[in-house]
């Protein structure tokens, strides 16, 4: 085949191009540290990593949303953990005062702490987090107690996403705990607040039979509290076990998108030493083609 | 004596074939870079022997014609070739410019925008009442809108970049043919007379012909006199000998008012769409990508847009909203408007919402502002299979982009496959027409010895008839 001069300059544009073509992808995947710059890169890849960051953002949500449920829980748990420490202080006290050893004055005395548990238990039953009535219901901005011991709120329970089509219950339905229902005023039992007030009536009217009738009644609310405390504690045991999750599902979907993504810094780097090698023999050779014609030896 | 002068003839004439020669090795030595040039030979034949005394008496040489090294087959598959060529490269350009639409780096791409919603919905679940979460989740919603309308509005900016280059490659086409004409009156008036090759204007006319391939489906013939006629799209003609038929684009109101690419009436005739027809060549891709891949990407955008507003709002609506609209349900929370066949480009939110975050409605019942049911309502539409019955929002949209890239890895190995066999056909066009330096060298080297002989003859015939005037003395 005859050989043009076009031709080979032809030939040297060509490589001169292929290799500076090699190098520079070499030097964008080492400057950018990734593989995949573009959806052409990878196709597959890229789509696939559509869903994986989805999904890291959404379980990092999940994290985010378990850490708020827990702090809620955690104060709705402090607010059970005092009812009860004043439950069973106003228990003692009922006890104490009910026996003959106390006269009506020693009453009376102990009926002034009453009232301040009782004022306590309100404000507990009050509590908030974030601005947010935790025993409200979705009346959140409304409180759960009036000082007459009246329930505000509403039986709306609070459910958040925890992870992939997992919902869960995140506060407590509290007209359960403050209000006696149907069946349990059937059988005598009243409200949290009103069986302390009949506790501070019994010690104001120095009537040991109320006295005695408030100590059943405030078993009965011990009991109730106790059963709220260990509901709350295992919804918090389950959202341990989807944060656990969510965390590992973060670091395997990480994982995976940097297997398709990222490049490896070594092998990157050498992969630009040798594209950088092809050029510079390419650009040698190049000039050793294009040198030699008859017409440098027609002197 | 007229013996004598007709050695002097003999070398005269091969002292003028001597510097045919060297013009003609400098003619292919000024124009061996140039693109398409085909070198020139001085095509020398010896002139009939006279007969004297019984002897044949060689009569010298003369220069018939100058030839243009050229392979007219080579030429026709290396115009076919470009033609498909043409088409995969411009198809390659095209893609790549859409596929940056759905680049993985983007941070604002419909599918994070996506995400960033679905968390900024988990978040207002969270927290119904907070004014400030309320704020990012408007926000939220207003960049899935804007994310929509960006690919809308991306796709349209590429149809109508495509649109504005088959214009401009339509006139370009058209300027070669009336070139080509010009070309054709030339050559036929140059190669009246016999021996006479008007090799540099059919090497320029071969470069048009070549460069109207890389755009068109062309294919064309020579005439008796030299002239070539072109016929295009729908075997309609583009060059008659001198004639050149008008290649023009028009708006079409049906499509939008993108081109169509119109071929003038044959004598006074209706003009005639060429646009169904036109097959290979840059146009023929261009108006697929414009018209098919743009289309179907469009037409998948605003699914995805009016799905994710519609299955949204319809939850939306039995919602209850805070303060203002705490007692207020029926409102959505995207604004469907505009063209009824483009949702995506107008995709807004709902003036409500947009007026005062009290509208957003995550409550089931009225008046209870911690409740989330319908935000929770909401986000579990996120993993529903919504879109045909089959796939989620996310994984349409990544079926969607997984069909860019793969469209463009194709595309490259078509132009890639396509570049080297012009590639190839080039170097054989090359091996046939191509100058060597070397070889003109060698050339010159022969033509200058040979006018050097020449003179010789001459100056020798010269002294011969110095001694044969100086016998009379």
């Amino acid at each position: 085949m005859r050989v043009t001069d076009r031709h080979r300059y032809d030939i040297v544009g060509t490589r001169v191009e292929a290799s500076k073509e090699l190098n520079a992808k070499a030097l964008e995947t080492l400057s950018t540290l990734k593989k995949v710059n573009r959806v052409s890169d990878n196709p597959n890849g890229v789509a696939g990593g559509i869903h994986l960051k989805d999904r890291i953002s959404s379980n990092e949500q999940y994290q985010k949303t378990i850490e708020f449920s827990k702090g809620m829980l955690e104060r709705t748990e402090t607010a059970l953990a005092g009812i009860q420490d004043n439950m069973i202080r106003l228990k003692e006290l009922a006890i104490g005062m009910a026996s003959d050893t106390y006269d009506h004055p020693s009453r009376l005395a102990a009926a002034e702490e009453v009232r301040e548990i009782l004022k306590e238990v309100v404000q507990l039953g009050n509590t908030t987090f974030n601005n947010r009535y935790v025993f409200s219901g979705f009346r959140s901005q409304t409180p759960s107690l009036s000082m007459d011991g009246k329930y505000l709120g509403d039986d709306g329970a609070l459910v958040l996403q925890i992870g992939e089509n997992q919902f869960q219950q995140v506060s407590v339905q509290a007209r359960e705990l403050f209000e006696a229902n149907v069946d349990e005023r059937a059988t005598g039992h009243a409200n949290m607040i009103d069986t302390v007030e009949q506790l501070l009536a019994g010690l104001t009217s120095n009537s040991k039979d109320s006295i005695r009738f408030a100590i059943g009644e405030l078993d009965f609310q011990l009991e109730k509290t106790a059963n709220f405390q260990a509901k709350v504690g295992s919804i918090v045991t389950g959202l341990n076990g989807a944060a656990e999750r969510a965390s590992r599902n973060v670091e395997l979907d990480k994982g995976t998108m940097s297997t398709v993504f990222d490049a490896d810094i070594f092998e990157a780097s050498s992969d630009f030493r040798r594209s950088e090698a092809v050029l510079q023999s390419t650009l040698l050779a190049s000039t050793k083609l294009l040198q030699p014609s008859l017409l440098n030896f027609l002197q | 004596m007229s013996g004598l002068f007709r050695t002097l003839n003999i070398g005269s004439e091969s002292l003028s074939v001597s510097r045919m020669g060297v013009d003609t090795a400098g003619h292919n030595i000024a124009n061996a870079q140039v693109d398409g040039y085909s070198r020139q030979r001085v095509n020398v034949k010896a002139r009939p022997p006279h007969e004297k005394g019984g002897v044949l008496l060689g009569a010298g040489a003369y220069a018939e014609s100058i030839d243009r090294a050229h392979d007219q087959w080579n030429e026709k598959q290396l115009n076919r070739a470009s033609q498909s060529a043409g088409a995969a490269s411009a198809r390659l350009t095209a893609l790549k410019s859409i596929e940056g639409l759905f680049s993985p780096d983007l941070q604002a791409g419909v599918d994070m925008e996506m995400t960033k919603f679905f968390n900024a919905t988990q978040d207002l679940a969270n927290f119904p009442d907070d004014v400030t979460i309320r704020t990012s989740f408007r926000e939220a919603a207003r960049s899935l809108a804007q994310s929509f309308q960006r690919v809308e509005n991306g796709l349209d900016r590429e149809r109508l970049d495509l649109n504005q280059k088959i214009a401009f490659e339509v006139s370009s086409l058209d300027d070669s043919m009336k070139q080509i004409a010009r070309l054709n009156a030339q050559i036929r008036e140059h190669e009246v007379l016999p021996g006479s090759h008007a090799n540099d204007l059919r090497d320029e006319r071969d470069g048009l012909l070549r460069e109207m391939s890389r755009k068109l489906d062309i294919h064309y013939y020579e005439d008796q006199h030299g002239m070539v006629c072109v016929r295009g799209p729908g075997d309609s003609m583009l060059v008659d000998g001198v004639m050149a038929t008008h290649l023009y684009v028009e708006p079409n109101k049906d499509k939008g008012g993108l081109f169509d690419v119109m071929i003038e009436g044959a004598e006074g005739g209706m003009d005639v769409n060429l646009s169904g027809q036109v097959s290979n060549g840059e146009i023929a891709a261009m108006m697929d990508v414009r018209d098919k891949v743009i289309t179907v990407l469009s037409a998948k955008n605003n699914q995805l847009a009016m799905t994710v507003a519609t299955s949204i709002n319809d939850v939306h609506r039995e919602g209850f909203g805070s303060n203002s609209f705490k007692d207020v349900a029926g409102r959505n929370l995207f604004k469907i408007g505009g063209d009824p066949n483009r949702p995506a480009a107008s995709l807004t939110l709902d003036d409500a919402v947009e007026a005062s975050t009290d509208a957003i409605s995550f409550a089931s019942t009225p008046m209870a502002s911690g409740d989330n049911v319908v935000g929770n309502r909401i986000l579990a539409l996120k993993d529903q299979k919504l879109l045909d019955g089959r796939t989620s929002f996310h994984q349409f949209y990544s079926d969607m982009v997984g069909g860019v890239g793969t469209e463009v890895v194709r595309a490259e190995h078509v132009q890639e496959a396509e570049e080297v066999m012009v590639k190839d056909l080039q170097n054989r066009r090359e091996a046939v027409s191509g100058v060597s330096l070397d070889e003109e060298a060698t050339n010159l080297m022969r033509w200058q010895a040979n006018f050097a002989a020449s003179s010789k003859l001459i100056t020798t015939v010269d002294e011969m008839l110095d001694t044969v005037l100086a016998m009379k003395r």
